[in-house]
């Protein structure tokens, strides 16, 4: 065999390796899919197959017909949530990482300013005395506020966005000032629109991150007037096993009965849904993202 | 002069410095000084002051004498800590073996990815390969959770109508905690390896094209170039990667556990987790004692690891400096 015909040879189980990868991450999406859209007493019988073998709208009627008020709440509150949070912790973060982007002769307090927010990232004083300063002393249990407020800074984003104002030619900044231009000026007519790549990049994380997230319902909500549709599919897959024994939780077993197995997929289809349609668009900004700020501080 | 006027002067007219004091500096970049506020707010109350908390370790919590005033009891939750050590070392235990085990098969799958994907010429087909593989980073963990009970469910899973379709006994996942470790580090790679591939790729995309030709010239083939060329020239990140991963160890977990074993009390053998054991002690009640001190171990350990893990990446890379 010549060189040639083993390099394409080669290339060949490369190429078979990664369809074989991609595969791997696809069925177990398309089976949720599909069981989605199987009849329930088909599933209780034959279990979860690859392909709707019976296939039924009957979850999501059932879902829209008898659960729709409680799914439309979830999805208005992960949806207020998402949008509020990742407005409110942009701005924070941005203003933050923009004053810290300024060389010392500008801004005096710059690097003293930039230690502290890195410090945080590694060393914390550990979850429970954070538990109890949200619940007990800020108010932030059971409403709204809890969902976003405690993601105000995150210091990974912050230094993607640091990075970002950095790279803005300093000559510009330097001709803007000579006429005179405030530096809020700058700031809002030169700065946020040269650093948008960033600026998208850092909300596409928190779009992601906030619609997905977990942590900050499961420690700080207990009312079931603020689910979040992450919280509803967590109570569904632990009820349907029955194997929750937590006092709190149990308020919600009695919003969620039948048809347990197929229900439990149609709302994970909802809760993936949006980020299938922004993915094609956010994957570009997210690549970007982890070479900008991925690793180095 | 008092400390916070040092540094700070500025020429005068005629060429005379004299010192500016801080107010003025203030007052003439006022904008700077504004901007970070509700950064500077945002770590104190979710970072320093969780921090100053960790005194609640030293004390008997109560809801009425608060974070700083509750009694002060001394190394008395400590001797709690210790009298449950059995389950201290567990949760340790499974910690340290789940994301040990899920960092070492990863960084190896994501390098192995990494280089087929540089090795493919069909940018199209590599393209779609990376987009596909990248999404389950993008999902949640309950999801995660979701997705895997339609394969490991007991009773509907496809692993167990396989097997039972084959005529043998289905496999009680949710009963024997010894399966656990492997599936947990199983889905960790399979939500992340993707994603975590990018960097790499990144890495050898940037690698000089004449090292190959000239490899090839003196008739490497494509798999003397990987282990001769690509590999070390990877070496660098991948230690830096690797050492940042194991210093991050103690921080998370909470949501794969939840979502992946929805806290099933019968494989709290090896799925229990230092941060699934703060959550399980905090959340029940009268066990504040014994969260309080496991979180100070996962604050103190965690920052061990985070500092020690820096200081090497450092040594191979002074770019990670630390201060």
């Amino acid at each position: 065999m010549n060189g040639k015909q083993q390099l394409k040879r080669e290339s060949r189980v490369c190429q078979a390796a990664l369809a074989v990868l991609s595969l791997l991450c696809l069925f177990p999406m398309i089976m949720v899919l599909s069981v989605s859209f199987t009849d329930e007493k088909y599933v209780q019988e034959f279990g979860y197959h690859m392909l709707p073998l019976k296939p039924s709208l009957d979850t999501y009627i059932f879902l829209v017909g008898n659960k729709g008020k409680m799914l439309l709440k979830a999805f208005g509150v992960t949806l207020t949530v998402t949008a509020l949070g990742t407005l409110y912790s942009v701005t924070v973060t941005a203003l933050f990482a923009y004053a810290v982007s300024q060389k010392k002769e500008v801004f005096r307090f710059a690097r003293p300013l930039s230690f502290m927010a890195w410090f945080t990232s590694i060393f914390g004083g550990g979850v429970v005395p954070w538990y109890i300063l949200c619940t007990q002393y800020y108010g932030l249990k059971n409403n709204i506020w809890a969902l976003f407020i405690p993601y105000g800074m995150s210091v990974w984003h912050m230094f993607i966005l640091r990075g970002s104002f950095r790279e803005i030619p300093e000559e510009l900044i330097e001709s803007a000032r000579l006429d005179g231009a405030s530096h809020g000026k700058i700031f809002t007519h030169i700065a946020i629109p040269l650093a948008r790549a960033g600026l998208l990049t850092v909300s596409l994380f928190n779009i992601f991150g906030l619609w997905n997230d977990f942590f900050l319902p499961q420690w700080l909500i207990t009312d079931s007037a603020y689910q979040t549709l992450q919280k509803i599919l967590y109570s569904m897959l632990s009820n349907a096993q029955q194997l929750l024994h937590n006092s709190e939780m149990s308020a919600y077993f009695d919003h969620i009965t039948l048809p347990a197995e197929t229900a439990k997929m149609a709302v994970a289809v909802l809760a993936i849904l949006p980020l299938v349609i922004l993915y094609p668009f956010a994957l570009k900004y997210f690549v970007k993202g982890i070479n900008v700020g991925g690793i180095k501080g | 002069m008092p400390k916070w006027k040092r540094n700070s002067h500025f020429v005068q007219a005629g060429g005379t410095v004299r010192k500016r004091s801080l107010w003025e500096e203030i007052k003439r970049n006022k904008f700077f000084y504004l901007i970070p506020i509700p950064g500077i707010i945002t770590l104190i109350l979710f970072s320093y002051l969780p921090m100053a908390g960790i005194y609640m370790a030293f004390e008997n919590y109560s809801y009425d004498g608060g974070l700083f005033g509750s009694e002060f009891v001394g190394l008395r939750n400590f001797q709690i800590f210790f009298d449950n050590i059995k389950y201290v070392r567990r949760a340790t235990r499974n910690t340290v073996i789940i994301n040990l085990g899920g960092i070492f098969l990863g960084t190896v799958l994501k390098v192995a990815v990494a280089v087929m994907l540089g090795e493919i010429r069909n940018e199209r087909y590599r393209k779609a390969t990376q987009t596909i593989m990248i999404f389950p980073n993008f999902l949640s963990w309950i999801v995660v959770g979701v997705i895997s009970d339609t394969i490991l469910n007991d009773k509907s899973g496809i692993i167990n109508q396989c097997i039972q379709s084959l005529g043998w006994e289905a496999i009680g996942w949710s009963l024997n905690a010894w399966y656990w470790w492997p599936i947990l580090i199983i889905a960790g790679l399979w939500k992340s390896f993707g994603y975590g591939s990018i960097i790499y790729y990144a890495t050898l995309t940037g690698f000089d094209p004449g090292l190959y030709e000239a490899a090839e010239i003196d008739g490497a083939g494509r798999w003397q170039r990987i282990t001769r060329i690509t590999v070390p020239l990877l070496k660098p990140t991948i230690a830096i990667l690797l050492l940042l991963d194991i210093g991050g160890i103690l921080g998370g977990s909470l949501e794969q556990i939840m979502g992946m074993t929805k806290m099933n009390p019968l494989i709290l053998e090896s799925t229990d987790t230092i941060a699934t054991y703060i959550y399980r002690t905090t959340t029940s009640a009268g066990q504040f004692g014994i969260a309080s001190a496991v979180s100070f171990y996962q604050s103190i350990f965690g920052f061990v690891l985070v500092l020690g893990a820096n200081l090497l990446a450092k040594k191979i890379d002074p770019d990670y400096a630390l201060f």
